[in-house]
């Protein structure tokens, strides 16, 4: 047994005992970690050759299973884990970009305590061993009064529950951040599907999708899964092509992929959903299950498609003819999400989006929606809490009016760049006297910080992940280190530290219930007591009756899973879920342009330390190339209308802000709708993102969703006004003289669909 | 696989194939979404300059493949397409006749190939090349050292004044001909993806040998949506597209799609 057959072993699927029994008598694997000089290369190693390691991506959002290529001591690619359920050994930008988020040039390498005051921006690099001490007095005095709160970004698998037992035993408030918050969609999937965790919609295997704002193939739940069923939908072997209707405020990457495309007036995406039963029924009773939905009147009439026109802006006849393809195609679903989910009504449209489905009476069915595999181990959440901007805003106010906390502990969310630029939460959580961060990049919220303990780089450290989609299989992925720690520790003193061994090692020290919740010394002990737990039960991808030799094929493998049955929903409970009209943050007269914040494929929402990725930066938007900055996205008329030119930079002022970027005429979007991408407007994150482009986060207003508190994203509206100065937005596009061949078209279509 | 014509003199009258392989790319315009992992996975294989915003400013960016956009249509009836772009590998390659050094040249396995250090930097196979697949170093790389710890050593990293280009991924194809060789076997269909290859979620790239008449990318190439992305220019492209199906086409667009009005290389 060579290291290259365990390579090959660790991207190819089918393995069964043999190869884990192999692997296990290769020798010591750990050596494979070590950083190896070029000096003294031990005698056994033969250059020339590399290793393949399974972990999981945590850039990517949605823990893609990957195989990472380690050479010389170093990560050299990233590719799909080929056996991983979730993503079947395809990745996507995020995922191949882990490379500079790893080997970034500004990760902070050792702990950091600002030199004179915070905020100073200049800091004194520290020892743990001397920063430690500190730091757990200043926790147990804290936890006396119950003065503590952890900040995290929303995280299931083990550091969930880590973080939940930590934060219960030291009576700790422990708030979560999600900038787009996707409240409506998990509250509209509970009622209607009987589960909050979204579902997994079996595009590969329907005839029609139905999208209204459902964004799925650049964003939601995991764009690389929808990506490769998207695939199969259109192209793959054995089926007929799937036909796909989308409707969005603007043309997204998603809806340019749709074999049609229609704009929807913001906010009224619910009403149109309930247009389309209206058609779908055809004159029918409205099930029982959808009664809720008529607001008591008993049937949808007064939502028939000429009615509804106007309001949504979607042409009669199209939404009859959508309907009756919808109702006649033997498999269809019914999709949504992305800004639809983000109004004050959002509750209101994702329900009445996901209730087209019960109409097709496809829930659990092949082609239609398929709930998601429980979580193989009872203690591991597979759901990841979110706290609403509700409660972000009754603890920022609670700041404010006196009640400050003693300690704020801070990872992996930066609610400082997040939250709306009104709620000033970079000051109310400077009121907080000490703040730990255990960011490896100093972004907005942790140069607040009087102490930066870094953490590991994911490709560094242990973890796992519960894929966000997953019908088929109960699946726990496993997070290794691939490589040591780029920064790594000398003697305890500097360095990186794992966030969950320093959590897991505090909780020993201040013992008590909290060292009883968390007996583990390490994450790799927490992770390797739950593996075991599953070895006993003797079935899924990896058995073995030797817990060693278990241990060992699940980290090869990449993770843990069994084929699970389907589950069967809930009966849909629509109670309450009335049309409403969505509200914005102000009238049509000062303010006439709908504001659409769109993630961006590459950068997302920018909350997370994407944007230090030069590639990430550097490729180029899918609709308008543009790369390096933010820009505007205007309907050409709107800017004849205003006299604004491309590359003109323009002032958006919504109630709560103004930004300014370049305008770009984008021929996919109504005169009413302004689309402004999200991921960048960075003050801090290091040379690559800080002071680059705006963050529309910032202007967004501070409107809540009654139903879920959440806040709703889409319903602010702005101005739009000239500043007289221009620029140049870099862009791939356009760079050469375009080659004209008059009789032979570049992109070539044809309108048999075989 | 043994190199039939390693040390014999070379027979003209021959195609350039003669050693029975000719690798060749079939794009699915169908399948294709647009994402861009492609370009990003292209980029962490092979050692690409970055394109930071002045490079990109300068009309000097480096992309070995990029997705071209096609706006179509006027608003609210407006669609745009996407279309992968990269090295063609032409059979008929007009860069390779005006290199004055041979620095590119065609190989017997049907791949267009540059010689970094044959190459002096005259540009002129950019100029000829039409779908501007060609990008030249303007610049020294200058990285951040830890930028440079994650290069592959599989692949040079060139210097100022080179002409580059996408190579098919030619140091997975050696590596995976190295690794049949080990077991004395023949190389597979499937056992070479380059990097664009083995992201793409859809599954739009299809890799594989021409010549073989049962590798899947020459049966795909079978397919009746097959076209080659400026044909009439003779160029006999080794990478073939399979049209976009769009049920409505005749509908909305008599013309049935755009020019390359958004090709973008860099300017040589």
């Amino acid at each position: 047994m060579r290291r290259r057959d365990v390579l090959k072993l660790a991207g190819t699927s089918g393995l069964g005992m043999g190869a884990a029994v192999a692997f296990a008598g290769c020798g010591t694997p750990d050596r494979e970690f070590h950083i190896q000089s070029p000096v003294e290369i031990p005698e056994d190693t033969v250059t020339g050759l590399d290793t393949w390691y399974a972990t999981i991506c945590q850039d990517s959002g949605d823990g893609c299973g990957v195989i990472v290529r380690v050479k010389s001591g170093r990560a050299r690619k990233i590719e799909g884990n080929p056996d991983y359920p979730l993503n079947r050994g395809k990745s996507s930008a995020r995922v191949q970009a882990a490379l500079q988020t790893l080997y970034n040039p500004d990760r902070i390498p050792n702990p950091m305590i600002p030199r004179r005051n915070r905020g100073s921006g200049r800091y004194r690099f520290m020892r743990w061993d001397d920063v430690l001490p500190e730091f757990q007095s200043k926790l147990d005095a804290a936890r006396e009064s119950g003065g503590i709160v952890m900040i995290t970004e929303p995280v299931n698998g083990h550091l969930g529950m880590i973080l939940e037992r930590f934060t219960q035993s030291i009576g700790a408030r422990w708030l979560t951040f999600e900038p787009l918050e996707q409240a409506a969609v998990r509250q509209a999937s509970a009622q209607v599907f009987g589960t909050s965790r979204v579902p997994q919609f079996d595009i590969a295997n329907t005839d029609y999708v139905l999208s209204i704002d459902g964004n799925f193939l650049e964003g939601g739940d995991s764009p690389v899964h929808y990506g490769q069923a998207y695939g199969h939908f259109r192209q793959g072997e054995g089926r007929s092509r799937g036909t796909f209707a989308h409707f969005d405020t603007h043309l997204t990457m998603t809806a340019a992929n749709a074999d049609e495309w229609h704009p929807v007036t913001p906010g009224t995406e619910g009403i149109l959903a309930l247009s389309i039963a209206h058609a779908v029924l055809a004159g029918r009773p409205v099930p029982a299950a959808l009664q809720p939905l008529t607001g008591g009147e008993g049937t949808l009439e007064a939502y028939a498609a000429e009615k509804v026109a106007d309001a949504t802006g979607v042409p009669a006849e199209v939404i009859q003819r959508v309907a009756h393809d919808f109702a006649a195609a033997p498999t269809a679903v019914a999709m949504g999400g992305g800004s639809a989910a983000g109004h004050t009504n959002g509750l209101f449209n994702m329900s009445a989006i996901f209730a087209l489905n019960l109409l097709k009476d496809n829930v659990g069915q092949t082609g239609g929606v398929l709930l998601n595999a429980p979580s193989p181990l009872p203690d591991i959440p597979a759901e990841a809490p979110v706290t609403s901007f509700e409660e972000w805003q009754t603890f920022l106010g609670e700041i404010e009016s006196g009640q400050i906390p003693q300690v704020l502990l801070i990872h992996g969310a930066n609610p400082v760049y997040g939250l709306p630029g009104v709620l000033n939460a970079g000051s109310a959580l400077g009121a907080i006297p000490y703040i730990v961060s255990f960011s490896n990049v100093l972004d907005e919220t942790t140069a607040l910080s009087d102490l930066i303990l870094p953490d590991h780089h994911y490709l560094e450290s242990w973890g796992t992940s519960i894929p966000p989609l997953g019908a088929e299989y109960s699946t726990l992925g496993v997070q290794q280190p691939v490589v040591r720690p780029y920064h790594q520790e000398f003697e305890g003193a500097a360095g990186t530290r794992a966030f969950a061994d320093v959590l897991l090692s505090l909780a020993q020290s201040l013992g008590g219930s909290l060292a009883e919740a968390l007996p583990w010394a390490t994450m790799r002990d927490a992770i390797r007591a739950s593996v075991d737990e599953l070895q006993a039960r003797g079935d899924g991808s990896v058995t073995s009756d030797d817990p060693e030799v278990f241990w060992l094929s699940v980290l090869q493998r990449g993770g843990w899973w069994v084929p699970a049955e389907r589950v069967t929903a809930d009966a849909p409970d629509l109670a309450g879920l009335t049309a409403v009209e969505a509200n914005f943050s102000s009238g049509t007269g000062e303010f006439p342009y709908h504001l659409i914040v769109t993630p961006s494929v590459l950068l997302g929402d920018g909350s997370g330390s994407l944007a230090v990725s030069p590639w990430l930066q550097s490729t180029a938007d899918p609709m308008t190339t543009g790369v390096w900055a933010t820009w505007v996205a205007l309907s050409p008329k709107t800017m004849a209308a205003l006299g604004i030119q491309e590359n003109d930079i323009v002032r958006i002022t919504s109630v709560a802000g103004s930004l300014l970027a370049p305008a770009y005429p984008y021929p996919g979007i109504g005169e009413g709708v302004v689309s402004v991408p999200l991921g960048q407007g960075h003050q801090e994150l290091g040379r690559y993102a800080e002071n680059r482009g705006e963050n529309a986060l910032r202007i967004l207003a501070p409107v809540v969703q009654e139903e879920t508190g959440a806040l709703a994203w889409s319903a602010t509206r702005v101005r739009i006004a000239p500043t007289g100065r221009r620029t140049r937005l870099p862009r791939i596009e356009g760079i050469t003289a375009p080659v004209q061949m008059p009789d032979e078209k570049t992109f070539q279509i044809t309108n048999e669909t075989q | 696989m043994k190199q039939a014509a390693e040390g014999k003199e070379q027979d003209t009258s021959k195609p350039v194939t003669s050693i029975g392989r000719r690798w060749g790319m079939v794009v699915d315009l169908d399948r294709c979404t647009g994402c861009q992992a492609c370009v990003v996975a292209c980029h962490a294989e092979n050692n690409i300059a970055l394109n930071l915003e002045d490079v990109v400013l300068q009309q000097r960016a480096i992309n070995w493949i990029r997705i071209e956009r096609y706006w179509e249509g006027e608003y609210p009836n407006v669609k745009a397409r996407f279309l992968p772009m990269f090295c063609q590998h032409c059979n008929n390659a007009p860069c390779e006749p005006v290199c004055p050094v041979y620095a590119t040249y065609h190989n017997q396995e049907g791949l267009n190939v540059q010689v970094y250090n044959r190459c002096i930097g005259t540009r002129y196979c950019a100029n000829n090349c039409p779908y501007h697949a060609r990008f030249f170093n303007f610049w020294e790389r200058d990285l951040d050292d830890t930028h440079r710890e994650y290069l592959n050593p599989n692949v040079t990293v060139r210097t100022k004044g080179i002409m580059e280009k996408c190579t098919f991924c030619v140091q997975r194809i050696r590596k995976s001909e190295w690794e049949r060789r080990q077991a004395d076997e023949e190389l597979q269909d499937g056992d070479v993806q380059p990097a664009c290859v083995q992201a793409c979620p859809t599954d739009t790239l299809v890799f594989g040998n021409l010549e073989d008449e049962n590798s899947r990318a020459a049966q795909l190439a079978q397919n009746k949506r097959h076209y080659r992305v400026m044909e009439n220019l003779g160029t006999d492209t080794n990478v073939i597209y399979l049209k976009k199906v769009d049920p409505h086409a005749s509908e909305t667009s008599p013309a049935h799609a755009g020019t390359a009005a958004d090709a973008g290389g860099n300017s040589a």
